[in-house]
């Protein structure tokens, strides 16, 4: 992690040499020129109903950037401080031929050698012995079975290095009676246990120890080991559960020093362990291995944390898009306003470097104030989100989260955060200012004089064309550096650009204004067709950031389209002569304006469009993966609801047949085996690979898979008709087999775990299977499985049996539920009745049940963060409401003097707006569907289109009451108006 | 910047200037070849009936719009091919304004309206308060220095924005219908001080107008018609 801090801290300095760069010069700017910078500063708060307006929109930047940051930070502590929960003071582990926490058992008097092998080492305080196992657990009092918990067995002497236990009432257990159980917090809560309850352990060798529950204990450091639903026991008393007595699976190394900076010794740690491991391998022919745990986790969690973070940085763009349009609209805006004074200005001999410089101190005050305020509500938007994921993720680890306090000590706030937020906001608010102030600059004193509020700019014709050709330059340099980087998206970026300079340039020379609805339509045929990507080859590589950029081009080829359909649009809306009533000339009114003020419309339309796209496109992403999510696990489930594994063998058919809560629930019940053993792949000559080995029995009360498995094929060969020929066949013939699509190596691009394939077997290749005592057989791939939930090489059971395998494999149960059976009470039934046999039991309708909950928490917390994006649309359209009451005084006058009423006024202003709003979330929702459809077509192998229509029409509803509330005062100011001083008024 | 030593007898001279102003595809001249002599220390009135280039012949001359063809000089120097900083310095420090809607700026009181030249071309606050106070009391207004402009009448406002125009002591004022928004007794009241100006300080003032009645208080009559001068009578 020390990496991204860096980083995180680089760009913080960066931005902030950048912001003090142009505070500098801007500070320069307010020296030199005193009294210009009085004006501009009395200008901005005399009004500071507007001050406050245009504040809130320009804030929104550098909350959404700092929440962000804020949220990850957080985020990253609180992953740090959940890993620390669950490994506490154990910084490595060693096993022996396993992984970090399982292994084989071994003799306690290894530990012993390794203790004292390492015992001089300042780095490390101490070893641990300890059997950690995964059993299930029937709570004999209240009645309730588990079958996924951690069994934890240690020396009592151990706490002098791995902390004490804390119970519940807060005291310290100081003793454990010989024999006695503890559990912790989450298990207790699971069985509705407390202590003196009678716990029956059920373990994977069949054995089964009932003992009574002595402490209920804290889920601190010690308590939650691993992640929780623990059962605690003396290490010498253990070998009544495991049944290895003198035996131990796991040595628990803690490092020297407090918790977090014990972690950063793990590398010194793992130095001494693997030399030490080493000598012992070697003198006892052993496979001990450390890992370290506690920062394999830290690393692993902090990196999910920052691709979480990353996508909301990513998506925050589109509501910054619309707080930068914001700030460009207000500040043509203020000059508008002030047209005729900056006009006397200019006489009075004011150069445009001091109106420019006047506008740039006066945005300088404005941009302080509100980035200040942005990265304050940061802040707060980060608190929100980092407390909203922890809720939606409560059933993970909201209970020691809320129990323990960590949210509230993690909730992490750092200086780089706020002065990235900050500097970040500042540099792009105040980059806009420059350029806006620079054009205002420009303007036609005479124009100013004369008060024409259309008159802002003084660009001649070269500057007409040479401002298309700069940008066609820069283009073409974005194009060519794409093509060079195969990269797509400056490629892409770089067509586009193209596209807009070349119809800008064919407009300035021209004047035909509907060449920008062509540019509007090529941008949408270019980025809306997925087949027009392939412009570029198919070795052109991207990010995910391409979906934002052709969310952005998408939006502005909307915008573009938007007036050239204009009169298209406005003839349909447009009412009829004959329709008569007031409200006919209040719409052609409310109509007229915006079609008049092109450039503000559209930063108008672009402020909504913006934000209500982002918003729309997590809602149709989130619809999109939840579709796939929930078909991929109905298609992996092969038409089954439990899978149910077993470390105890057993009859398992049996159990279930034989009791009487599950009668007449089960419709099927197929039991298959399962074991790791080794394969070659067309001949023994090539690389052998461990593999699983599924034994299908073919007759009998357990042999029904073959027959009732609903698993689609991806392909078998061509002498069998269908699939069920494909099973028959493989029922009767010990040298067919059927694999999983994992083996066959064919990536759909699907969620499975993405590791590499062992092999990559084809239809009518040959695998040989070797089994125990160097025996072995063949058999030929009739069919791949178009799944990879259970993987395997499934084989009819006598060829597992006959390679001595069957005895080593344990059972999986494969159950489907009779029509109309509630799965959840199904589920506790089949856990009390199959607890015995120590199962795992996997609940297929509850995973898609979580996932589509998860995936529907995430999409809204998404949408939410976004959606602060409609403060900048609102503040923009709510300011430009007020300058409009201001700028049409006159205009307002002359309609009522000629007959309007004060409700017809009101009417036709409140139109004009809710046609805005409604028109740029029109955009932004066609958009937004039309880049869903992209993203559909582009992961087609995973995704297919899907939204959620009345989540969008709740979002337009709440825009458009947004956009009546931000413009209501001014509704209500323009009825007031008298015509008779409305009339003579002059700005 | 060209020296015009032999034309420094006039305050501002348009050499054969020509305006046009390209509306749609038509180009449209506004002034055709004008020359125009004023003299230092005259009170000049142009006039001419609406759209005979009056006022275009007056932000040409003062700098405000910049000729399509011919040269502008003012007090020997020709100000055609200046800047736009050039030109803005130069106005600020040789000339002055006054506009029909006065033009003030609402945000600032009377006195910070009438010191603002005088701060542009750098002149300290404390002097340029002193001189704001001095011509305020010549325009009759001293007393009036705190309030703003919505607190003042028409004829007030416009007294304000002259004495605006006068604080850096231009040799050239400028008054583009001064006495247009105005009734007759403040519109006599403007016409006085332009007068009191010219003959105290010998200042060159240049009025456009279209109101016969402010036309003959002046000394020579510059008259336009389609952007030519048809008469030109001292």
């Amino acid at each position: 992690m020390k990496g991204v801090e860096t980083t995180a801290v680089d760009i913080a300095l960066y931005l902030m040499i950048v912001f003090l760069l142009l505070a500098f010069m801007s500070l320069l700017i307010i020296l030199r020129n005193r009294f210009i910078f009085r004006l501009f500063i009395r200008n901005a708060f005399g009004n500071r109903k507007r001050a406050a307006l245009i504040i809130a929109g320009l804030m929104i930047g550098s909350a959404m950037i700092s929440g962000a940051l804020v949220m990850r930070s957080s985020m990253l502590t609180l992953s740090s401080n959940m890993v620390t929960l669950s490994y506490g003071h154990v910084d490595e582990t060693i096993t022996n031929f396993g992984n970090s926490l399982y292994g084989s058992a071994f003799n306690y008097s290894t530990f012993s050698e390794i203790n004292a092998s390492v015992a001089n080492s300042r780095l490390i305080a101490g070893l641990v012995p300890m059997t950690y196992l995964t059993v299930s657990a029937y709570d004999n009092t209240t009645g309730v079975p588990y079958d996924e918990l951690g069994f934890v067995a240690a020396p009592w002497w151990a706490n002098g290095i791995l902390g004490n236990f804390i119970s519940v009432n807060g005291s310290e257990v100081t003793r454990l009676p010989r024999g006695e159980l503890m559990i912790d917090q989450m298990a207790a809560k699971q069985f509705n246990a407390s202590p003196g309850d009678k716990l029956t352990v059920y373990t994977g060798n069949g054995k089964s120890y009932t003992g009574t529950v002595y402490a209920v204990v804290n889920d601190n450091f010690r308590g939650y080991f691993d992640s929780g639903f623990n059962i605690f026991m003396r290490l010498g008393d253990s070998s009544a559960v495991s049944g290895t007595a003198g035996r131990i699976s796991l040595i628990a190394v803690a490092n020297a020093g407090p918790v977090l900076e014990a972690a950063q010794r793990t590398d010194a740690v793992m130095k001494v362990l693997n030399s030490t491991l080493q000598t012992i391998n070697t003198k006892l022919g052993m496979g001990l291995a450390a890992y370290p745990v506690l920062q394999d986790q830290l690393n692993l969690i902090h990196s999910e944390v920052s691709v979480i973070s990353d996508l909301y940085l990513a998506l925050s763009l589109f509501a910054v898009a619309a707080g930068l349009i914001l700030v460009a609209v207000i500040f043509y805006m203020l000059a508008e306003e002030r047209m005729r004074d900056l006009g006397t200005l200019r006489a009075l001999g004011v150069t445009r470097r001091q109106i420019t410089g006047g506008f740039v101190s006066e945005g300088f005050i404005y941009t302080l104030l509100s980035c200040f305020a942005g990265s304050v509500l940061g802040v707060g938007i980060g608190f929100l989100m980092t407390y909203g994921f922890v809720e939606l993720f409560g059933s993970t680890f909201a209970a020691p989260v809320r129990e323990t306090g960590i949210l509230l000590s993690s909730f992490t706030v750092t200086a780089q955060d706020v002065a990235i937020g900050f500097s970040a906001g500042a540099v792009a608010t105040l980059a806009i200012i420059l350029i806006a102030s620079y054009r205002i600059g420009r303007f036609s004193v005479i124009e100013a004089m004369k008060r024409n509020a259309s008159g802002g700019g003084r660009n001649g014709r070269n500057a007409k064309i040479s401002l298309p050709l700069i940008l066609l330059l820069i283009s073409g340099a974005l194009l060519y550096s794409g093509s060079e980087l195969k990269m797509l998206e400056p490629a892409m970026l770089g067509i586009s650009m193209i596209m807009i300079s070349v119809v800008w340039l064919a407009v300035s020379v021209t004047g035909a204004d509907y060449l920008t609805g062509v540019a509007g339509a090529a941008l949408i045929l270019i980025w809306g067709i997925p087949q027009s990507w392939n412009l570029f080859p198919g070795n052109f590589t991207h990010s995910y950031y391409i979906y934002v950029e052709s969310g952005l081009f998408l939006v502005t080829g909307g915008i573009l389209m938007f007036f050239s359909l204009e009169p298209l649009m406005l003839g349909l809306i447009k009412p009829r002569r004959n329709s008569g009533g007031s409200i006919v000339p209040a719409i052609r009114q409310a109509l007229a304006f915006p079609t008049q003020k092109k450039v503000r419309t559209a930063a108008s339309l672009a402020l909504f469009s913006f934000v209500i796209f982002g918003i729309v496109s997590v809602s149709v992403l989130g619809s999109m993966i939840n579709q796939a999510a929930v078909q991929t696990v109905a298609k992996q489930s092969g038409g089954y609801n439990f899978v149910v594994y077993s470390g105890n063998g057993g009859n398992l058919t049996s159990a279930l047949t034989g009791n009487a809560t599950l009668t007449g629930s089960i419709s099927a019940a197929n039991l298959i085996y399962d074991v790791g053993t080794s394969f070659t792949l067309n001949g023994s000559g090539s690389r052998p690979f461990i593999y699983s080995l599924v034994g299908i029995p073919s007759s009998g009360a357990d042999g029904g898979f073959a027959s009732q498995n609903r698993y689609e094929f991806y392909s078998y060969l061509p002498r069998f008709h269908s699939p069920a020929a494909v099973w028959g066949a493989l029922k009767n013939n010990s040298s067919l087999a059927v694999i999983d699509i994992t083996l066959a190596g064919i990536s759909k691009g699907n969620f499975a775990s993405g590791a590499p394939a062992p092999a990559k077997a084809a239809l009518g290749d040959t695998l040989t299977i070797y089994g125990a005592n160097h025996t072995a057989r063949s058999v030929v791939v009739a069919g791949i499985l178009d799944e990879f939930g259970f993987q395997g090489v499934f084989v009819r059971l006598p060829v597992m049996s006959s390679l001595g395998l069957l005895e080593p494999a344990f059972p999986v149960l494969f159950i489907r539920l009779a029509p109309g059976v509630s799965p959840t009470a199904a589920s506790i039934n089949l856990r009390r009745a199959l607890t015995p046999y120590d199962p795992v039991v996997i609940d297929l309708n509850l995973i898609t049940q979580q996932l589509t909950m998860d995936i529907r928490g995430i999409v809204e917390m998404t949408e939410i963060f976004i959606a602060m994006g409609l403060v900048a649309g609102t503040a923009g359209l709510g300011i430009i409401a007020m300058r409009s009451v201001v700028e049409r005084r006159q205009q307002i006058g002359l309609l009522r003097a000629i007959g309007f009423t004060r409700r017809m006024m009101s009417a036709s202003f409140l139109l004009e707006f809710v046609f805005i709003a409604l028109s740029g979330s029109a955009i932004g929702v066609v958009m937004s569907l039309v880049n869903g459809e992209v993203i559909a077509a582009k992961l087609s192998y995973v995704l297919s289109f899907a939204y959620s229509p009345s989540s969008i029409v709740l979002l337009v509803v709440i825009s458009l009451l947004l956009t009546v509330a931000a413009v209501l005062s001014s509704v209500r100011a323009v009825s007031r108006i008298e015509p008779s001083t409305a009339i003579r008024y002059i700005e | 910047m060209q020296e015009h030593a032999k034309d420094k007898e006039y305050a501002a001279q348009a050499l054969n200037i020509s305006k046009y102003y390209t509306v749609g595809e038509e180009r449209v001249a506004a002034l055709k070849n004008v020359t125009v002599n004023i003299k230092q220390g005259d009170f000049v009135a142009i006039t001419g009936p609406s759209g005979s280039g009056k006022s275009t012949l007056l932000n040409c001359l003062s700098g405000l719009d910049r000729v399509t063809e011919g040269e502008v000089v003012i007090g020997g120097r020709t100000i055609t091919g200046m800047t736009d900083r050039e030109i803005s310095r130069f106005r600020a420090s040789n000339m002055g304004f006054v506009f029909q809607n006065y033009a003030l700026l609402p945000v600032f009181n009377v006195a910070e309206n009438v010191e603002l030249p005088a701060l542009i071309t750098g002149v300290r606050a404390s002097e340029a308060r002193k001189m704001a106070m001095e011509v305020l009391d010549f325009v009759g207004l001293k007393n009036r220095f705190n309030f703003r402009p919505d607190q003042l009448s028409g004829g007030e406002q416009q007294r304000v924005a002259i004495a605006r125009s006068l604080i850096n002591r231009p040799p050239v004022l400028w008054a583009d219908e001064p006495t247009g928004n105005l009734d007759s007794e403040s519109g006599s009241a403007v016409l006085e001080l332009f007068a009191r100006l010219n003959s105290e300080h010998r200042s060159t003032v240049v009025v456009v107008t279209h109101n016969a009645e402010v036309a003959s208080r002046t000394r020579t009559r510059i008259r336009l018609s389609d952007g030519k001068i048809t008469d030109e009578r001292s």
